[in-house]
């Protein structure tokens, strides 16, 4: 048995869904060349850093020495030092220099042990197992006539509760009121369907009253497709109409605000939250706008979805209680029973 | 002596009055003279039928006073069972427990025009609403679907009445019509509808937004089949029998089955199961008899069968 085998025997082995699936560890901007980023997946402690040539890596956060963190030792020459005994691994993972017998070339099985890693939509993606699928798509990353803003990271004590929360539309009048939706008047969320699509969940549109419903601050009647991605990943888009006829004009039938949700479940009861939005409004908000937003709605999300007990996600539609208008957290729940999930789950 | 909202009073059915094809009007007096609550146009009361069928009818408030409270009931032969007791086995002198009326689908105070839709035994709330609007000045407009003028409760008053339309609905149903009515109205209308849950869908999907206000005959209880039936599970083989009065999801829960549920009274989708065979009665609200038949589903925690088997993919 190998380092990385024994590694994902360890404790709990982590269930296949999982472990070959790929997950955001950090944003782009968050790992620069030359430093060394700890982060932690599924109680996995991690290192994630980039070399000059912009390459990134993740790594398992261990030196197979003796153990020690390499995220407390530095980067030289495009090369992970450990801060134990100096141990020098490249690119490739393979310690090219002990200094303690500088002559020598190391064992062949002194390595370090990398992960999967993509770089997509702003994000740094692992995959600790054998990559079973690619990365989710996000069609407007690719498309110019969207503006993308990255934003995050916000802390979550649950990943699943926190998408949950993504693609539940009867909260916004109370979570998010006078911004995403009206305390005095909630909107009667009618029946709406959800289907399966490309192994996720998708639903039909979803009409909500926003009255500062986009970057812009001005009032739409907004109409929201969401889908479940992955586990951890979701996504909306929403069609925006503005209902303030003094401000119409600057609305187009072809607006549309997208927003691509990542959770990195970092262990049992914390997660890390990041988002990317997608919008083609003309005139475009700033990236500030945007974020500032964002920012607002998502302190207003996790200040009431981290008092959520249990604080992992019941995925045994027994637990708690449902109604028809929860329809796509419902079957978000039994989707992830189905796959097998049960890292942060009860 | 204030009543709580839980208390129950005793009323004596005095009257029962053919309205129309299939609906009758149930008159109840309190026994000793005492005042009876007031009610408002929308509101509802629970009746207790024997064998613990508990119903809610809306009130007729234009017939309701101090000493009488007036309820419609169409019999429906394909129901729960509490229509069909009230239409074949109520008799007048016979006492009845009802709660205090409850009204979950009030006017608003607004002074904006308004328009009233109505489908089938949907009427018994709408026609009160149309009497008290009236009453007040309101603009109001009231469109009534029936399958025939014989099947119009009020009709007779109505027909030729200003401010109403009658519709009798063909075969393929009102949603043409329905649209057409829709897009007539000016801008600032409220809308109030009762009727069949596909044309409550319809109207809910209609963007009128917070203009538009709904009661749906919510589920009292489960479905309950007149004799046993038989479920069979496909994926072990089991069988089990399900008595009158009993649900399948307790069947199944008391034998140790591991069926998912979360509500319990068909209003969240959780216990939904394919139907391989047989045919179920359904009597959630979560989708309609026809979105069932497409999904080829029922839920287990409120519907029964019709067909002395039913296949289930659990």
């Amino acid at each position: 048995m190998n380092c990385r085998e024994s590694i994902n025997q360890a404790d709990r082995p982590l269930e296949e869904a999982l472990l070959n699936d790929w997950h955001v560890v950090a944003t782009s901007e968050e790992v620069v060349p030359g430093k060394l980023v700890p982060t932690m997946l599924f109680g996995r402690e991690l290192v994630a850093w980039r070399d000059s040539a912009g390459q990134a890596y993740v790594w398992e956060d261990l030196c197979i020495h003796r153990g020690a963190r390499l995220s407390k030792g530095f980067i030289q020459s495009d090369r992970v030092v450990c801060p134990y005994h100096g141990w020098n691994y490249d690119g490739s993972a393979q310690c090219v220099l002990m200094p303690a017998s500088p002559n020598e070339t190391p064992m062949k099985k002194a390595k370090a042990i990398p992960h999967h890693v993509k770089e997509a939509y702003g994000f740094i993606w692992a995959c600790m197992g054998e990559p079973a699928n690619d990365i989710p798509a996000f069609p407007e990353w690719d498309d110019p006539s969207y503006k993308k803003v990255v934003c995050g990271p916000y802390e979550f004590k649950s990943g699943y509760r926190a998408l949950e929360n993504f693609i539940d539309p009867t909260h916004f009048p109370f979570v998010h009121a006078g911004v995403n939706g009206i305390m005095d008047q909630p909107d009667p969320i009618g029946a709406y369907d959800v289907f399966e699509k490309n192994g996720g969940l998708a639903t039909s549109e979803v009409q909500v009253t926003q009255p500062y419903g986009d970057p812009r601050e001005v009032p739409v009647m907004a109409y929201y497709a969401y889908q479940c991605l992955r586990p951890l990943v979701a996504y909306f888009k929403k069609r925006v109409v503005i209902t303030d006829p003094e401000r119409a004009s600057e609305g187009s039938p072809d607006d549309r605000f997208c927003t691509f949700f990542t959770a990195q479940q970092v262990d049992e009861t914390r997660s890390i939250v990041r988002i990317c939005c997608a919008m083609n409004f003309s005139p475009q908000p700033t990236d500030a706008d945007v974020r500032r937003r964002q920012d607002l709605v998502y302190a207003q999300d996790s200040a009431i979805v981290n008092t959520q007990r249990p604080e992992r996600i019941p995925v045994d539609l027994r637990m708690e209680l449902h109604h028809r208008t929860d329809l796509l957290g419902q079957k978000y729940r039994m989707w992830l029973r189905n796959m097998g999930v049960s890292y942060g789950t009860v | 002596m204030e009543l709580s909202d839980s208390q129950r009073m005793n009323l004596r059915l005095t009257a029962m009055r053919y309205g129309a094809r299939d609906i009758l009007l149930y008159e109840l007096e309190p026994l000793d003279g005492s005042v009876l609550p007031p009610v408002t146009a929308g509101a509802h009361l629970d009746l207790h039928l024997p064998d613990g069928l508990i119903r809610q009818y809306s009130l007729i408030s234009s017939l309701c006073d101090a000493q009488r409270y007036v309820v419609g009931v169409k019999r429906d032969a394909e129901g729960r069972g509490g229509s069909r007791w009230l239409h074949d086995q109520a008799r007048v002198g016979q006492m009845l427990e009802v709660s205090l009326p409850r009204n979950h689908f009030p006017l608003s105070s607004a002074q904006t025009p308004v328009c009233l839709i109505a489908g089938g035994i949907g009427i018994t709330p709408i026609y009160s609403m149309f009497k008290a609007l009236q009453q007040s000045g309101r603009a109001v407009h009231l469109h009534y679907w029936s399958r025939s003028a014989e099947h119009a409760l009020f009709h007779r008053e109505l027909e030729n009445a200003p401010d109403v339309t009658l519709h009798f609905a063909s075969a393929s149903g009102p949603q043409s019509d329905l649209q057409a009515v829709l897009a007539g109205l000016p801008g600032e209308t409220e809308v109030y509808a009762c009727g069949p849950s596909t044309m409550l869908d319809q109207l809910e999907s209609s963007g009128l937004g917070e203009r538009l206000h709904v009661e749906r005959f919510v589920s009292a209880g489960p479905v309950m089949a007149e004799g046993a039936f038989s479920v069979v599970l496909a994926r072990s083989g089991h069988e089990y029998v399900i008595p009158p009065g009993e649900t399948i999801l307790n069947v199944l829960l008391e034998a140790g089955e591991d069926v998912l549920y979360s509500c319990e009274q068909g209003v969240c989708g959780a216990c939904e199961v394919t139907v391989l065979e047989g045919e179920p009665v359904h009597g959630d609200t979560v989708y309609s008899a026809d979105e069932h038949t497409r999904r080829r589903s029922m839920m287990i925690c409120c519907s029964s069968s019709a067909s002395p088997r039913l296949l289930l993919d659990i």
